[in-house]
């Protein structure tokens, strides 16, 4: 646990970069400190690793205060990522990640075996290791900047704006494999960033800060963006903090129910014959693997044309969501893509799951709303 | 011109391949080793002074302008002005030539130095500390191999200054390639002249090469993508 | 330390030399008119091939490593040996000393030209393209006026350098202020050579003032705090 005690910081007789802040970071969770720059943020979190060092307060790591320690052994016991990498030039890969190893005194065999098990860790293929930073693409080196952190074992993470730098795809694939990472070692990580999506996406905990260095909010996302603190939180939260506030929530809780359908081969009077069966004018379209194909619109129709539908009748779905693994929001955003109005949900390969409609996910949203 | 050029070549020519050219104590072989020992034990003596130094003043960010300062004062202070007045003070020799060969030496390396090691990366550095070097480990570990392009550049240039010096100080009474310029010269002898030049130039020029090579051989294959060859 | 004190007993008891150096002044203008126009006409001379020839570097890299590669050899050659080589070709002319010492200037000047304008931010130079400036107006309008604090500073050490190196054709017959160093180990007689020190220094000081000073009015922009 990492606990900030009434923290300030200022620089000669400038305004204070940070000012009385007290938090705690949980043990085996991601906290996330999030702002506007200027916020403190990322001088909040090198005053852990005492690479700044406070003006007053106490800053303890499991108990301990940091100060206690001499300065570079406690950062070898904690890991830390830059934003650009910060990987040493002259060195090979494989020798950058086996840094805190060696400054711990394993032998060279030691700390490359303990390189290559991590190199597999993060995601890289062995021969990256011998490979310089200067060859590798930013989220290779990102990559490697967190392998090297987790080197020497650290109980404590530090990731100053990790990501930041990256394209989205990128970034999205990193934030992903940073949860799958956490899910297996269980570090207590802090997380700096400016980006409130990110914040959301990876937080158990966030710590909201304005400009001038104050703690304007600390919580789960859930209780931030349903519960802003004061105007500077729900401003910098976005006038979407709903819509992002149903990320939170899996789409699974939703009761899915079977829209009418016809099959590839079939024509207008299938359509108009499922519609009528049903009830409702929109019929859902599928391949002969039961894929989504598209939405028609009964109504529309001539008569009993014999033959096949005019392709042009058949209008697209949006795209399906996976109730399984995806939220709410991606339920919501579906339905209103849909022309139907009726969201479809498909499993990993496509194949039809079920549908939802506004009221459903209205509902949902009505029972979350209430107990939150 | 051209007549008398081809002549004079000629002339310089048949002068280096004279074995007895070679032999003795003003031969070729001779002055060549010593025109390399004092070179050598000078640009030691500057390295010995200036590389610590460098690494002390970068590595603390300290002393630039006391740098700047030196590095002007050795462009402007004139060769020849320093070894006449040491060879007039202290008579001719190796020791009117020591200082003036020094005194040019010791600012190439040491701006260098102290630039390369001043300016490397600061992101690099800041990660140096953040995974726990000490302040030395930071300085060993990471600021020297990063500076190291900079810091052989720099012993690459005082030892081309210290030749071009070692030459000029033929005039003091240092022995050396230069001997045969000055004595070609007060002679009359063009061959000798040329000739002397022509070695001195072989010299710097293998002289530059080896410190070439050995940048290439010291410098992380890392950082040859970024700097650029001086 | 000995030496030292050595030198200074010595200049402290030459104290009658002052009378010389006095009655000398007409002889160090003389020298120095000379020694300036052989040093400045070389860094000029250097300067004007440099411009052009950085210009195309900078347009056509592969041609930058070649045009280096040829400067920095003829860089490495001891000024001594390449004037003592050229008394054979072009006699003791003024032409011995300022073709070397344009070759040294060139090399030190093609590289300040050429960093300089590669220094110049991609995004001004898109934008004078875009506002369409043809390639030589723009080199000349835009692009060298953005790198003039990285060329001066070039001709700064090009210059003091020159300064310097002058008086090494001494040595080899040429005039200039190396002369007062001969003739000062000649006659033992340390106030001449001093004097000579002196001056040299004292014109590299000031050309590299002057320089600096235009530098501050022909770029306003870069003035530093």
């Amino acid at each position: 646990m990492i606990t900030f005690d009434h923290v300030s910081k200022r620089y000669g007789h400038e305004a204070l970069a940070v000012e009385d802040l007290s938090l705690s970071c949980a043990d085996g969770e991601i906290t996330v400190i999030v702002g506007p720059s200027g916020c403190g943020k990322t001088t909040s979190l090198r005053m852990i690793n005492r690479l700044v060092e406070p003006t007053s307060g106490v800053i303890s790591v499991d108990g301990k205060d940091v100060r206690a320690s001499d300065p570079a052994l406690l950062r070898r016991s904690i890991g830390y990522v830059i934003q650009q990498g910060g990987l040493f030039p002259h060195r090979t890969v494989m020798d950058n990640i086996a840094t805190v190893p060696r400054l711990l005194g394993a032998s060279r065999a030691k700390a490359r075996e303990r390189a290559a098990a991590l190199l597999a860790l993060v995601g890289l293929p062995e021969q990256m290791a011998a490979r310089y930073p200067h060859q590798l693409s930013g989220g290779q080196q990102q990559r490697v900047g967190v392998a090297r952190a987790l080197a020497g074992d650290p109980p404590v993470l530090l990731m100053d704006e990790a990501f930041s730098a990256l394209d989205p795809v990128v970034r999205a694939d990193l934030q992903k494999d940073l949860l799958q990472l956490q899910s297996q070692v269980r570090k207590t990580i802090v997380f700096v960033t400016h980006d409130i999506d990110e914040a959301v996406k990876i937080g158990d905990r966030i710590a909201v800060m304005q400009t001038g260095g104050k703690l304007s909010q600390f919580g789960t996302p859930e209780q931030v963006l349903a519960h802003p603190a004061n105007g500077f939180v729900a401003n910098f939260l976005g006038f979407d903090r709903g819509i992002r506030w149903l990320s939170l929530f899996p789409a699974k809780s939703l009761v899915l129910r079977d829209p009418p359908t016809v099959g590839p081969a079939g024509g207008p009077a299938d359509v108009k014959a499922a519609s009528s069966a049903a009830g409702t004018n929109w019929v859902l379209m599928l391949d002969p693997k039961r894929r989504p194909v598209g939405w028609v619109d009964a109504s529309t129709l001539d008569g009993d044309g014999d033959g096949a539908l005019d392709p042009a009748q058949v209008r697209p779905i949006g795209h399906t969501f996976a109730p399984a693994t995806e939220s709410l929001r991606a339920a919501l955003d579906a339905m209103v893509l849909s022309p139907s109005g009726l969201a479809v949900a498909a499993d990993n390969d496509g194949s039809l799951l079920g549908a939802v409609s506004e009221d459903d996910i209205d509902s949902a949203i009505r029972d979350l709303a209430g107990r939150s | 011109m051209i007549v008398a050029s081809s002549a004079s070549i000629g002339g310089i020519f048949s002068y280096l391949t004279t074995a007895a050219n070679w032999s003795g104590p003003s031969g070729f072989l001779h002055r060549l080793l010593q025109h390399v020992g004092y070179s050598g034990v000078t640009l030691l003596i500057a390295a010995c002074i200036s590389v610590p130094l460098g690494l002390l003043t970068g590595h603390t960010r300290r002393g630039g302008n006391l740098l700047t300062i030196a590095g002007n004062a050795s462009r402007a202070l004139p060769t020849l002005g320093l070894l006449t007045i040491f060879a007039v003070t202290i008579g001719v020799g190796i020791d009117a030539a020591i200082i003036p060969l020094l005194l040019l030496a010791v600012p190439a390396i040491l701006v260098n130095t102290d630039v390369g090691v001043r300016n490397v990366n600061p992101t690099s550095v800041d990660a140096a500390y953040a995974v726990g070097m000490t302040p030395l480990q930071v300085l060993w570990h990471v600021e020297i191999p990063m500076a190291l392009p900079l810091i052989v550049l720099g012993l690459r240039t005082a030892a081309l200054q210290v030749v071009s010096t070692a030459t000029i100080a033929a005039y003091v009474g240092l022995g050396g390639l230069g001997r045969y310029i000055i004595d070609g010269q007060g002679s009359g002898n063009f061959a000798e002249l040329g000739a002397g030049a022509v070695a001195v130039a072989s010299f710097a020029i293998v002289t530059d090469l080896t410190f070439r090579l050995a940048q290439t051989l010291v410098v992380s294959p890392g950082l040859r993508a970024r700097t650029s060859t001086a | 330390m000995l030496l030292l004190t050595q030198t200074f007993t010595f200049t402290y008891h030459k104290v009658s030399d002052w009378q010389w150096v006095l009655n000398h002044m007409s002889l160090f203008w003389s020298l120095s008119i000379t020694h300036l126009y052989l040093a400045l006409t070389s860094v000029a001379i250097g300067f004007v091939i440099a411009l052009p020839l950085g210009a195309l570097a900078v347009r056509a890299p592969r041609t930058y490593t070649g045009v280096l590669s040829i400067t920095t050899v003829l860089y490495s050659l001891p000024s001594l040996a390449v004037f003592a080589f050229l008394v054979g070709v072009t006699g003791l002319t003024d032409t011995t000393v300022i073709l070397p010492l344009a070759v040294y200037a060139l090399a030190i000047l093609v590289r300040s030209v050429a960093d300089g304008l590669t220094g110049v931010p991609d995004d001004v130079r898109t934008a004078a393209t875009a506002m369409g400036y043809r390639p030589l107006r723009q080199l000349w309008s835009v692009e060298l006026p953005a790198a003039m604090p990285v060329i001066i500073a070039g001709l700064r050490v090009a210059t003091v350098a020159s300064i310097s190196l002058v008086t090494v054709g001494s040595l080899i017959g040429i005039g200039g202020l190396g002369q007062l160093f001969i003739a000062g180990e000649n006659s033992d007689f340390i106030t001449e050579i001093l004097a000579g020190i002196v001056i040299v220094a004292a014109l590299g000081v000031l050309c590299d003032g002057l320089l600096t000073f235009g530098g501050y009015l022909l770029a306003p922009w870069a003035r530093r705090s």
